[in-house]
């Protein structure tokens, strides 16, 4: 059957419940997807063809066998290359890590998708121990995005975002300690939530920045994300930052649109660090929401600032010892800045981990006069592979590090946020972020679902050119 | 910091960390580590109250 791969994972997991298809179908399609199209776009480091097989299988005999269907069950999906697969070494977008042993379990959110009946695919291409926003991998080979080849697909969940955009799976999970889901979910143009900080556990994904690693999920829909995000949650006391209290499922909010959420625009800071183009795609949000208002989130230079310093900091420490012993098998484009960052001296991060609390304060000062806030999601469209730099208003400024300027605020004090996929003619893809106060995912996705109703988000499979 | 002070910093906090820098790798390093200190100089300016703790994540 042609064009299994463009089904939304919904809509694949009621075909597979209603019998018109089998998940082996959908698994073989996935699969013929990924064969036909990742050697232009090189989003997947490893295909778990025999897991997907198996695992579609087995959904497929308890169809047969009358049993009820857990909510994605059949659908393909595949995991950022930090997650443990059981008998899969867990690379982290490295080299030294390919000396690891294969994982001897999943880690928390396969386990999670595995429950919920998605079939896992491969693993995917990333930023090396995911310090960086533009998946621009040595190691690899770049991931490239599928809506122009010769540009970045975004980072570090880059490989996550390109096998979404170009329907080689409808789901993937990624990662977002300042940005990596939503700035490849800004540059190929798909949905991506970021939940709030303690919401999904992350045991079993190889860590960066514990102070804000995040985990979340990638999707062609709002509902789809809604749904996967739903399948992920659960309180699980092996990740000891993990905080949320209960399991909130949101897809069932969606219908409510957006009656009584008060919306505004993120100014100053989100808008002198954002091109044009960006600011477009947020106007755009904002005129079919009917927001005008705008509102200062105080220091939020600083606030980037800070997240930088703590990520340059735990960052480097977790590698301090291959970067005594093999410096040059970390990758050549980020190897100095490891090095650099690990001679920072204490005071400078206790001094950014103690402005963390004050910017929280002031930021739940706004929340109590709005409920969602908009912002562009990267600063720009993607910018060609190797490049060392792009113009932000007239200034040139350093690429790989400044992909992240309008995310990185926001992650540092733990927010939720869906980026959504705001399409205009003839451009590259840039997102907004839809930025929710602490604990409050569903109404985050409620303004997604709501804009992809009315056709402002859209997301549809693009065939790499 | 000069750029001379921030040189020998980065000598003397990577000897005290028994961390081996490569001459072809220290441009690299002072480039970056430059960087992260007019990024952190911004940070260390704010002034903070005692009260103004940092919020860890801690629960025996």
């Amino acid at each position: 059957m042609s064009g299994l791969h463009e089904l939304t994972a919904l809509a694949a997991a009621a075909k597979i419940r209603a019998g018109e298809v089998t998940a082996v179908a959908v698994a073989g399609a996935a699969l013929a997807r990924i064969a036909a199209v990742d050697g232009k776009v090189n989003a997947f480091t490893e295909v778990t063809r025999a897991r997907a097989l198996a695992e579609a299988a087995a959904i497929d005999a308890a169809r047969a066998a009358g049993q009820t269907l857990p909510p994605l069950a059949g659908v393909p999906y595949a995991v950022k290359n930090l997650f443990d697969v059981q008998g899969l070494t867990t690379l982290a977008g490295s080299k030294i890590n390919r000396d690891l042993p294969p994982a001897a379990s999943d880690c928390t959110l396969v386990a999670q998708m595995k429950a919920a009946g998605a079939v896992l695919v491969g693993a995917l291409n990333m930023d090396e121990y995911a310090f960086g926003f533009t998946t621009e991998n040595t190691h690899y080979g770049p991931c490239r995005n599928p809506h122009d080849l010769s540009r970045i697909a975004g980072g570090s969940s880059g490989g996550s975002g390109a096998a979404v955009a170009a329907g080689m799976v409808p789901l993937t999970l990624g990662t977002d300690t300042n940005g990596s889901i939503r700035v490849p979910s800004s540059l190929c143009g798909i949905f991506g939530i970021k939940p709030t900080y303690g919401r999904l556990s992350r045991k079993g994904s190889y860590p960066f920045t514990g102070s804000f690693d995040h985990v979340g999920p990638f999707a062609r829909s709002a509902g789809d994300l809604a749904e996967v995000y739903d399948a992920l949650q659960c309180i699980d006391r092996g990740d000891p930052a993990q905080s949320a209290s209960s399991v909130e499922p949101t897809a069932a909010t969606l219908a409510r649109g957006i009656d009584g959420l008060r919306i505004a625009l993120a100014g100053d800071y989100f808008e002198s660090n954002a091109t044009p183009a960006a600011l477009k795609a947020r106007d755009i949000v904002a005129q079919a929401v009917g927001a005008s208002r705008k509102v200062t989130l105080p220091q939020a230079q600083l606030a980037r600032g800070a997240a930088f310093v703590i990520t340059a900091v735990e960052g480097s420490q977790l590698h301090l010892p291959d970067l005594r012993s093999r410096p040059n098998d970390f990758e050549p484009l980020i190897r100095d800045r490891f090095i650099a960052n690990a001679l920072a001296p204490a005071a400078w991060y206790m001094q950014a981990q103690r402005f963390r609390k004050w910017f929280y304060d002031q930021v739940m000062r706004v929340f109590d006069e709005v409920d969602i806030i908009l912002a562009p999601a990267t600063p720009s469209h993607a910018t060609p592979i190797g490049a060392e730099s792009f113009d932000l208003n007239g200034v040139q400024v350093p690429s790989r590090p400044s992909m992240g300027l309008l995310t990185q605020p926001l992650s540092f004090i733990g927010l939720p946020i869906v980026a959504v996929p705001v399409p205009q003619a003839g451009q590259l893809p840039i997102g907004v972020q839809v930025i929710a106060r602490p604990w409050h995912e569903a109404d985050a996705l409620r303004v997604a679902a709501w804009l992809e109703a009315r056709g402002v988000a859209q997301s549809p499979v693009v065939n790499p050119v | 910091m000069t750029k001379e002070e921030m040189s020998s910093y980065i000598v003397a906090t990577a000897a005290a960390l028994e961390l081996p820098i490569a001459p072809e790798h220290m441009p690299g390093v002072l480039v970056n580590f430059e960087r992260l200190a007019g990024i952190a100089a911004q940070v260390n300016a704010f002034k903070l109250a005692p009260e103004d703790e940092p919020a860890p994540v801690w629960r025996p």
